[in-house]
């Protein structure tokens, strides 16, 4: 005779409780970050080797946000280098059972990056478009919605990602040397040819053995900025 | 060897999503150096690249039931379906075998050469991770040349009747894992064999070789016929840069069940 697999009292409490009570509805506000780094820019002490950053503009497509089983189709394009006192740009709001939800997922359509990068007296001017395209779920973020009340979701974008000097490393080089190198025709303005043209150099690719010039390198990296609240991170699938 | 208890959970959460007090079945398999993939090579610049000497500095294999695992279907992320890496999270499949410790593997004269033996929890595997190691100074003579380095190679580059001998060594980054090399393999309680591991001159699904892209002769400024390649050889940087993409790439290791 078969057995059921015991199971502890509390448990089948709870069980029945979740099966009975209706949690209700609260509302969920959707915001895209870029931080200070994207705001502010990226300063040359937060940079390996001296190179400052600074955006003029950060725009980002962002689609299909999903919580709690309520999507959020978004789709406008929102730049990042805004001032927002730390708030975000806005993206909407979802309806949402109430409780804690940890199944947040989105699409990142498209990155474009337009700014200047400078060191000593030298300036080097970049804009950089990019559709990577990915979807991120299960990420590492809990959002609490109370029964009636507004919670919270904000989907970070990192900007340092695109100058980390490694794909694959924990604790990556976060330079831009090696771009501003790439600028052969001297014009202080790092072209798409350009950096279509110059190898990735002494950065690690991990795996990655189809990413062997920079434009390909930055293309990876846009991949890899999307975030939840701060530092969650995600998975992340190319589609 | 006791089981780590992170690999019970992760086979009791693996078995079905239902945890019951039963011991998901396991089994120690010895891992061993296979040094059949390393081949003479001729690489996409005309070269025929013959290795005297490779050895690694590794560390800590764990295989995993899925993953980030090669395919030659891998493109460029944007262009297709690849599963990307976060820096630090490699988005790897559960690890439910392992290997701990670090080691030296000889490549070329180390056929057979245990390494250890691996505990595995009986499943469907996919592929095999592991961490690159720097080699401390004090490691014995053994390791005399790796010192300081995670990879070193000597051999012969010939091409158009002029042979180069060369050395390389080559560092990887620290705490540097590869995750995601084949391992395909099905383990039950009553598996019995032994795991081989591979390193591969030639990656055996692309066709690409360690030394696609190194031009020898234009690192060999003296013309003397023999060159180093290292990260304190200026000359040779383009070629050390190519070099350590490959060999840190799990496009050219894997692992198999020789049951």
């Amino acid at each position: 005779m078969r057995t059921m697999p015991s199971m502890s009292p509390l448990l089948l409490a709870l069980l029945a409780f979740g099966c009975s009570q209706d949690p209700g509805e609260g509302e969920l506000l959707v915001v895209a970050y870029g931080e200070s780094f994207i705001e502010d820019g990226i300063p040359a002490a937060e940079m390996d080797d001296g190179w400052a950053i600074t955006f003029d503009r950060f725009d980002v497509v962002i689609a299909d946000v999903s919580v709690g089983g309520s999507s959020l189709d978004a789709g406008d394009t929102l730049d990042l280098a805004q001032p927002s006192n730390g708030e975000g740009q806005q993206l909407g709001s979802l309806t949402v059972p109430a409780g804690d939800h940890s199944d947040a997922s989105f699409q990142l359509d498209a990155v474009s990056l337009a700014g200047t990068a400078t060191l000593g007296g030298v300036t080097k001017q970049f804009d950089w478009s990019f559709e990577p395209n990915v979807h991120y779920s299960d990420c590492e973020a809990v959002t609490t919605v109370p029964d009636g009340g507004q919670g919270a979701l904000e989907l970070t974008l990192h900007g340092d990602h695109f100058f980390f000097d490694s794909l694959v490393s924990g604790e990556p080089a976060v330079v831009f040397q090696a771009l501003a190198d790439a600028d052969t025709d001297g014009d202080d303005v790092i072209s798409t040819a350009e950096l279509q043209a110059a190898d990735i150099g002494a950065y690690d690719p991990g795996s990655a053995a189809d990413v062997t010039d920079l434009w390909g390198w930055l293309g990876a990296q846009s991949v890899l900025v999307g975030h939840v609240d701060g530092e969650g991170h995600c998975d992340s699938h190319v589609h | 060897m006791a089981l780590p208890r992170r690999l019970w959970w992760t086979a009791l959460a693996v078995a079905g999503g239902c945890v019951t007090a039963e011991e998901a079945p396991r089994v120690d398999l010895p891992v061993v150096v296979d040094t059949s993939g390393v081949t003479p090579a001729t690489t996409d610049l005309g070269y025929l690249v013959t290795l005297t000497e490779a050895r690694l500095a590794l560390r800590d294999l764990r295989f995993t039931t899925a993953g980030e695992v090669h395919t030659a279907s891998w493109s460029v992320p944007w262009l297709g379906s690849v599963a990307y890496a976060h820096p630090g999270h490699d988005q790897a499949g559960e690890t439910l075998g392992e290997l701990p410790g670090t080691y030296v593997v000889d490549w070329v004269h180390g056929e057979g050469q245990a390494l250890g033996t691996a505990t595995l929890v009986a499943g469907d595997y996919t592929a095999v991770d592991f961490g690159f190691d720097l080699v401390d100074a004090s490691a014995g003579t053994a390791a005399t040349e790796l010192a300081g380095h995670t990879v070193w190679l000597e051999g012969t580059a010939e091409r158009s009747g002029q042979a180069i001998r060369f050395t390389a060594a080559v560092d990887a980054p620290a705490d540097r894992e590869l995750v995601g090399a084949p391992f395909v393999a099905t383990v039950t309680g009553d598996t019995v064999g032994r795991i081989a591991l591979r390193l591969h001159t030639v990656d055996p699904i692309e066709g690409d070789t360690l030394f696609d892209g190194v031009d020898f002769a234009a690192v060999d400024t003296d013309a003397d016929g023999m060159v180093a390649l290292a990260a304190d050889v200026p000359a040779s940087d383009d070629a050390v840069n190519l070099l350590r993409r490959a060999l840190l790439s799990h496009d050219h290791y894997d692992a198999e069940l020789q049951e």
